[in-house]
């Protein structure tokens, strides 16, 4: 029989008209493999042209260094955010609950490339008492330039990409300034949003206090899914509104 | 950004891998060929540096898994039929192997990795929760629930 199956899976291959659209698809997504590319040398060049900038721009450099232009929201039961600016640097970490304070806390991410920083925030140990669990860890990408939160998330897949249940994806800029205003995390908002849909009289107060795993839980009885983890592992602290066990 | 050699060596290498894992999850080509796409540009757009080999094919494995599961439960995929679906199963099995590639079908989709990576991919239980991120002895449970499955559903014996 394990002769049957493996032979059945080899009956199964890549088309080859699939492969060669694939190849086009990205060689069309790249521009010709130049679409996100620079040249080192290029990119020195434009490093040296934003010293000079922020050199003679003072205030004005100090503004563009310090905006945050995309936003990396990692959910798990620690709910925390990282604010990216346009030169690809963590400006600020910012966390929507105690779980998410107490990893923040112990982080010194700041001024770091966001790919390293989301490679420490995820060898964190006290991090790593989520990723172990099987539970499900949300990381959303939030842009309002789509060719660089592309860019972001391709990179965010790939650095996260064997851990543990990391699902990587983008979301809507505009539903981060609604997260925001109602002290979401950007990640969390969102699952509020589809158990919403399922739910309509979910309150923001009650799902605040939930994991992510439970909100899915939620999600997947109400939509006649299975759970996300077999495990039944839960854990967590919010902040204050009595969801955790 | 990769190079285009290095796009076209990937898409060579695994195809098939990332092809088979969409067929086990996706129901219809239109989404196989979308999930295939994104896989392979996840690949180009990132800047990882792989270990070795099976390092990278881990990685395959792993993207495709999460991406057919984010498909699945994404909120399009769940309101929207297309009306074109073209039958995955129809348009890829060989007679010989319906039968086989139905039952593994019919499983619910927990089981379904596992059964591909043990059987097919031929990789421990140690391996397979190390790629999935479960617990192994999750993956002992899931292997050994999928296999009665199997074997209620093609009869027989011989199963290991």
């Amino acid at each position: 029989m394990n002769n049957r199956i493996k032979e059945a899976f080899a009956s199964i291959y890549a088309e080859d008209a699939l492969k060669r659209s694939t190849k086009e698809f990205l060689f069309q997504q790249t521009k010709g493999y130049r679409k996100y590319g620079r040249s080192s040398y290029m990119n020195q060049v434009a490093a040296a042209c934003i010293c000079l900038l922020l050199a003679f721009c003072g205030w004005e450099g100090y503004s563009v260094y310090f905006t945050a232009v995309s936003t990396i929201s990692v959910d798990v039961n620690p709910s925390i955010e990282l604010e990216v600016n346009r030169f690809d640097r963590v400006i600020a970490v910012q966390s929507y609950n105690e779980d998410g304070k107490i990893i923040s806390d112990s982080l010194k991410i700041r001024f770091m490339d966001y790919g390293e920083a989301v490679d420490l925030l995820f060898q964190n140990e006290k991090m790593a008492q989520y990723l172990n669990k099987e539970l499900p860890v949300i990381v959303t990408v939030f842009g309002e330039d789509k060719k660089s939160t592309d860019e972001m998330l391709a990179n965010l897949t790939a650095h996260t990409a064997l851990h543990a249940n990391v699902h990587c994806s983008a979301g809507d800029p505009r539903d981060a300034e609604a997260a925001h205003s109602m002290g979401f995390s950007c990640g969390k908002y969102r699952a509020y949003m589809e158990l919403k849909e399922l739910d309509p009289e979910a309150s923001a107060e009650e799902i605040k206090g939930l994991t992510m795993h439970q909100i899915q839980n939620r999600i997947d009885a109400l939509s006649g899914r299975e759970p996300v983890s077999d495990t039944g592992y839960e854990h967590g602290h919010g902040y204050g509104h009595g969801g955790h066990e | 950004m990769r190079s285009e050699q290095e796009a076209n060596r990937a898409v060579e290498r695994y195809a098939d891998t990332v092809r088979r894992l969409c067929m086990i999850h996706l129901k219809n080509y239109h989404d196989t060929q979308d999930i295939f796409q994104t896989v392979f540009l996840k690949y180009v757009l990132s800047n990882v540096e792989f270990e070795n080999d099976e390092h990278e094919k881990a990685w395959f494995i792993r993207v495709t898994v999460n991406a057919c599961k984010d498909f699945l439960k994404s909120f399009f995929h769940s309101r929207v039929v297309l009306s074109d679906e073209l039958p995955e199963r129809e348009a890829l099995q060989s007679p010989d192997y319906s039968q086989v590639i139905e039952a593994v079908l019919s499983l619910p989709e927990k089981y379904k990795d596992v059964i591909y990576l043990h059987y097919y991919e031929e990789y421990t239980a140690v391996e397979i929760g190390r790629i999935l991120g479960k617990n192994v002895n999750t993956v002992y449970t899931l292997l050994t629930r999928a296999k009665q499955l199997l074997r209620e559903k093609l009869g027989g014996g011989g199963f290991e």
